[in-house]
């Protein structure tokens, strides 16, 4: 019984099924289903999908459809795991979002999704996002690394606010700053004091992983 | 009086009527159901007021589509634009065709392929070239990024830059209340540039946008809408559908200007590019973006509004796949009847520019120029009575008067292709395009500037400048 369940929730996840994967999430643990375990099996299911979307099989749309399937069954999970005391295991926290000034979101979604898929624990909240909403956001995830996006340098002023209020915070040096979007460069990079950038959805991944030391 | 451009007789199509009116029923529908975030309060007060249904709370405004169309039929069907020179003025609108630069964030090293932010300096002689080119005759700024200036400051300092360097009619960006100042420079030197607002994909406008695009009207400055984008991430898979997305986006700004000022010019941008599925790269020189260009302008000049479409390319050199794309594109474009193409001096798509890919772009343009002229046929260019003449071999035509009458007419002579005989080209150094656009763009820079700005005006410029920098200091945005 649980393993056709969770079975069926690597289906969901693979086959970019939103409905089905919060459906057999629900099922999961209605029917006792250690949380970590199934969760074990989302990563799984989206592991694969990063590494065919890697190695050029799959393409963005299935790989962004994968991780919504994801995203929909893995709140349901968390709950339960909260409820359990548990804790899963991710290669560390990320906050993602596109900076106040700017609505651009799909650059930062990329990110998000990739991210995701390689393993990270993400979260979105947003675009358009003030500095302070920032800064509470990467408190209270406990981020490891905060990416954030912006289409153009006109933002620069509002990246740097956000890199000050973080040292005023006293946990600047506890965490990494990345940030990416199109006209990123590593001299503005250095200009707002983050400590790397990248002007590619892909790369991003390749910089969280260096950035917190897993690669 | 409008100088120059460039006419296109039978601008190539590529979608039947019938199709045209299904993208533009789709485009109408879709600002009807779901219509668009507007992110201005008073925009959002104005259009409930037009007759649009408009929910405050979540911004979002439904536009009925007897607004669309009225405000479709007060669009002029050209408009002149002008720099702070009026014998350079043009006219925007069917059946011009012109060509303009690029705009990009940064210079490119055309030997490497590395970006490089320009010091102002570096802005200033990019634009004395593109001033001498006479193909450019529209001028955007070519780079956005300043060395040693606030971002902030880039849009007011280009707009300064652009008057100083240019007498052509030139672009101007709003961002964060910039047209507030730029405005005060336009006015000063009575210029009337093609202010450019963005539309954020799918159907939302950012705050500053709106605000800019109602002052900019307001004040008679004529309008460049621009929708941008990415085919399959945030416009559809389909080219149809990017179409009905991008038509329904540029008629949100075309509804914007003509309620904030009815009868302003509008030009409407074909802006869109397929994403690298693979990668999640933009791909600015992908061929879809050439159907979908053509097709808009199909689109737009059968509601008669000015139309601009661009290309640029994905290579980060001046090489082979850079020409490839964007001439190939740049081509058709001319041919369909694009009023505004825009695609001299750029290498890497928006990220660089480069003035001396602009001398050898402006020689293709020249190249497309000829070809819109086409074949005139008339008895004296059929020249049945010169062959009959000249006979069979060993007769030829190098002697006769109707050869030295028309030969200068009918080809174009190129300054940066290379026609010499291999001998010769050894000799003379085995030059390539590139190596003769880096010697001609020492010899603009020496020997070409645009008459300065009367004493009065740069000093009213400094201090609209000054003005600039204490607004956005106050602001706490330097």
């Amino acid at each position: 019984m649980s393993a056709e369940i969770l079975g069926n929730l690597k289906r969901a996840v693979i086959e970019y099924d939103p409905e089905g994967a919060a459906s057999w999430a629900r099922q999961a643990v209605e029917g006792k289903i250690e949380p970590l375990k199934a969760i074990d099996v989302l990563t799984d299911a989206i592991r694969q999908v990063g590494d065919d979307f890697g190695s050029g099989v799959l393409w963005l749309p299935e790989l962004v459809g994968a991780a919504d399937a994801m995203q929909a069954a893995l709140p349901i999970l968390e709950e339960e795991l909260k409820k359990t005391g548990g804790t899963k295991k991710s290669l560390g926290t990320v906050v993602v979002a596109t900076v106040y000034g700017d609505i651009h979101t799909i650059g930062k979604t990329l990110v998000a999704t990739l991210l995701t898929a390689s393993g990270f624990e993400v979260h979105d909240v947003g675009a358009n996002v003030a500095a302070e909403e920032l800064v509470e956001a990467v408190k209270k995830y406990k981020a490891d690394i905060l990416a954030m996006s912006a289409l153009m340098t006109v933002t620069a002023r509002e990246q740097k606010k956000v890199v000050d209020m973080l040292k005023e915070a006293g946990i600047r040096e506890e965490m990494k700053v990345m940030v990416g979007g199109g006209a990123v460069t590593e001299a503005f990079a250095e200009s707002i004091g983050a400590d790397g950038y990248d002007p590619t959805a892909a790369g991003a991944v390749g910089l969280a992983k260096k950035l917190i030391g897993v690669e | 009086m409008a100088v120059g451009g460039h006419f296109v007789n039978q601008p190539i199509e590529i979608l039947t009527r019938q199709e045209v009116k299904r993208i533009y029923e789709g485009a109408i529908e879709v600002l009807e159901t779901t219509g668009a975030t507007i992110e201005h309060g008073g925009a959002l007060e104005i259009l409930d007021g037009a007759g649009c249904s408009v929910d405050h709370k979540t911004k979002r405004v439904r536009f009925p589509s007897y607004l669309i169309e009225e405000c479709l039929r007060k669009c002029p069907g050209s408009f002149s634009v002008r720099g702070r020179n009026p014998a350079y003025d043009i006219r925007l609108g069917d059946p011009r065709v012109y060509f303009t630069n690029r705009t990009a964030m940064s210079l490119a090293d055309v030997d490497t392929g590395d970006q490089r932010v320009q010091t102002r300096q570096d802005f200033m002689d990019a634009v004395r070239v593109l001033d001498a080119l006479d193909e450019v005759q529209f001028v955007f700024p070519p780079c956005f990024e300043l060395r040693d200036v606030p971002p902030a400051l880039y849009y007011n300092t280009l707009a300064a830059l652009l008057l100083r360097s240019t007498e052509k009619p030139t672009w101007a960006g709003m961002l964060q209340g910039s047209e507030i100042f730029s405005m005060k420079m336009w006015q000063v030197t009575g210029s009337r540039p093609l202010v450019h607002v963005m539309v954020t994909d799918p159907l939302a406008m950012a705050e500053d946008q709106v605000d800019g695009l109602i002052r900019s009207a307001e004040a008679g400055f004529p309008i460049l809408v621009l929708p941008g984008p990415s085919i399959g991430a945030t416009a559809p898979a389909t080219l149809a559908g990017t179409l009905v997305l991008t038509c329904a986006e540029n008629m949100i700004g075309i509804v914007l200007a003509q309620i904030a000022k009815p009868g302003i010019g509008v030009m409407v941008g074909q802006y869109d590019h397929p994403m690298d599925m693979r990668l999640g790269t933009i791909c600015s020189g992908g061929v879809e973006r050439i159907l979908t260009s053509v097709a808009s302008s199909h689109f737009w000049r059968e509601l008669g509004i000015p139309h601009k479409t661009a290309a640029s390319s994905d290579s980060k050199l001046p090489d082979y796949q850079c020409a490839m794309e964007k001439v190939m594109s740049a081509t058709v474009h001319a041919l369909a009847g694009s009023n505004l193409v825009m695609f001299i001096g750029s290498v890497y798509d928006e990220l660089t520019f480069s003035p001396e890919l602009a001398i050898i772009d402006n020689e293709a343009a020249h190249m497309v120029a000829r070809f819109l002229e086409g074949i005139k046929v008339t008895e004296e260019t059929l020249a049945v009575g010169v062959i009959n003449e000249v006979g069979p071999v060993p007769g030829h035509y190098l002697s006769t008067p109707h050869t030295r009458k028309w030969v200068r007419e009918e080809l174009f002579v190129p300054s940066i292709i290379d026609r010499l005989a291999p001998a010769e080209w050894i000799k003379t150094g085995r030059k390539n395009a590139m190596q003769k656009a880096k010697e001609r763009m020492e010899e603009i820079l020496a020997t070409h500037e645009a008459s300065p700005l009367p004493e009065d005006q740069e000093k009213a410029i400094d201090e609209i400048l000054k003005e600039a920098r204490a607004y956005y200091e106050h602001r706490d945005m330097l």
